[in-house]
């Protein structure tokens, strides 16, 4: 099953803590902020639950399919060992 | 340029603390071997006589979060190659003296554990990139997880912690608080209080750290420094309101900023000394890292709308309040690095978008360290900080009573 970063919207903190004590939503804490017309805050949800919270009058902005977009990132890690010909270097002072 | 992986990690720190660097540096095997059967290493940085106080840094908790122990990494490399040839420190925006350099191995305890989780990093660098706990796999008769291969369920470190662990009785039913018990959710607290040996061993080297006052654990993402408490809002006048005493346990967790306020009134005691030195130092790295590549990081209570429990910075915390022969370790968690454009590059942004990361909180560490190091070397009559509980607002007053 997917899992998608949405964007929810809520009246009041009291919604946005229904997220987590009533839908169960993994939320990002540091994410939430106060805007003119209530509450808002990142989540990451399989893609069935949204229209659940949509259904509870949450506003629900989808974004990227977290999984799939997180793949890129791998070309990102170190490959081999880059401090392995130092460490065999010191090892051979040792001897 | 590439994040650092697993070995990379274990390497350069056993290059941290080769031959040359051993009058100062004593690399640490923990006892606890991870699921997958990984042994992890501390090192611990000092010189001389015992230690007039310490700091524990902490890192790559969270699988996910890639780039605390490239960090913790950069930390280390920069003070035990400036201490080894008795030079200063130059790099992105940390500037510091050779004589700094030197009160901070001869003054303090440094105990740096960067990768606490390498089976979880593993994981996350080669199959599951947005994998954030540990790998403990289903036990017997045990559902197996959609995520992470089925083979989960894989404990949250930093829920697993031996402070108000068992959130059901110790909160209020009315309290959000960012844990679970369900195996597969990525917040599980695991299935008891420090039962996985990750946690175990942060905890062993904090039991062996006795000079260490202060703990900080590196994570992303959100550019904040949070400290003490993560349960509930922190209040300086009551000290029998406390994680500690049981007529409290459903109370715990709703934060005076809810509609209607908390009808509990709870809040946990945080001694003003105690918040006036967390918001000071927490105000001291939040201006290096302005001063590294000027972003602005906020310092604030780590409790926010959502409470949690089992966290590391709140357990070292609690230690003394529970044991009065432990030393008080206060706590911070960093959150480096900003919200990006999707969930993913916010925990592994681009290589190149990690370098100045990686030197705006190293200059925030090397701040944090200098200015406790100056402290025990040079003790003075200190200055009274007035602070507002949840605040980062202070003023200041002389007493010269210290």
């Amino acid at each position: 099953m997917s899992r998608i970063h949405i964007t929810l919207r809520g009246s009041d903190r009291e919604s946005m803590a229904d997220l987590v004590r009533v839908h169960g939503v993994r939320v990002y804490p540091q994410t939430l902020k106060e805007k003119t017309e209530g509450f808002q805050v990142d989540a990451v949800v399989d893609e069935a639950v949204i229209g659940q919270l949509v259904d509870a009058g949450y506003e629900v902005d989808q974004h990227e399919d977290v999984d799939e977009a997180a793949q890129d990132s791998l070309q990102q890690v170190g490959r081999g060992n880059r401090f392995a010909a130092q460490a065999a270097a010191f090892e051979e002072d040792e001897r | 340029m590439s994040y650092l992986n697993v070995a990379e990690v274990e390497t350069a720190l056993k290059l941290a603390a080769r031959p040359a660097n051993a009058g100062f540096t004593k690399l640490i095997t923990l006892p606890h071997l991870t699921w997958e059967g990984r042994t992890c290493r501390a090192i611990r940085i000092h010189r001389g006589a015992p230690a007039g106080g310490g700091v524990y840094l902490l890192g790559g908790v969270h699988a996910r979060e890639w780039g605390s122990p490239d960090i913790l990494i950069n930390f280390v490399q920069l003070l035990t190659d400036a201490y080894r040839t008795g030079s200063g420190i130059s790099q992105g925006g940390t500037s510091l003296g050779a004589d700094k350099v030197r009160e901070i191995v001869d003054h303090l305890d440094l105990v740096v554990f960067p990768q606490a989780n390498p089976d979880g990093r593993h994981h996350s660098m080669t199959v599951d990139p947005m994998w954030r706990k540990n790998r403990r796999p289903a036990g017997l008769g045990e559902r197996p997880c959609s995520v992470g291969d089925g083979d989960g369920p894989g404990v949250d470190i930093n829920r697993n912690y031996d402070f108000l662990w068992d959130f059901p009785t110790k909160f209020s039913p009315e309290a959000p608080v960012v844990t679970s018990t369900d195996p597969c959710s990525e917040i599980y607290r695991g299935p008891a209080a420090e039962s996985e040996p990750e946690t175990a061993n942060v905890t062993w080297l904090l039991d062996r750290s006795p000079y260490v006052s202060y703990f900080i654990d590196i994570h992303s993402f959100g550019e904040d420094i949070l400290y003490n408490w993560g349960d509930d809002d922190d209040q300086t006048t009551d000290p029998a309101m406390s994680f500690r005493n049981p007529g409290f346990d459903g109370k715990r967790g709703i934060p005076d900023s809810t509609p209607g306020g908390d009808p509990e009134k709870y809040r946990e005691f945080l001694p003003a000394e105690d918040l006036n030195d967390l918001i000071g130092l927490g105000n001291v790295m939040r201006d290096a890292i302005q001063a590294a590549h000027g972003r602005h990081y906020s310092v604030k209570g780590a409790v926010g709308l959502y409470p949690t429990s089992g966290t590391s910075d709140d357990y070292a915390y609690s230690r003394s309040f529970l044991d009065a022969r432990k030393r008080k370790v206060r706590g911070y968690t960093i959150e480096w690095g900003p919200q990006r454009s999707t969930i993913p590059k916010s925990f592994h942004p681009d290589y190149p978008d990690m370098v100045p990361i990686i030197e705006e909180v190293t200059a925030a560490l090397f701040a944090f360290c200098s200015t406790i190091a100056g402290r025990i070397a040079n003790p003075r009559p200190a200055e009274r900080v007035l602070a507002q509980p949840g605040s980062n607002r202070r003023q200041t007053a002389p007493i010269g009573d210290r």
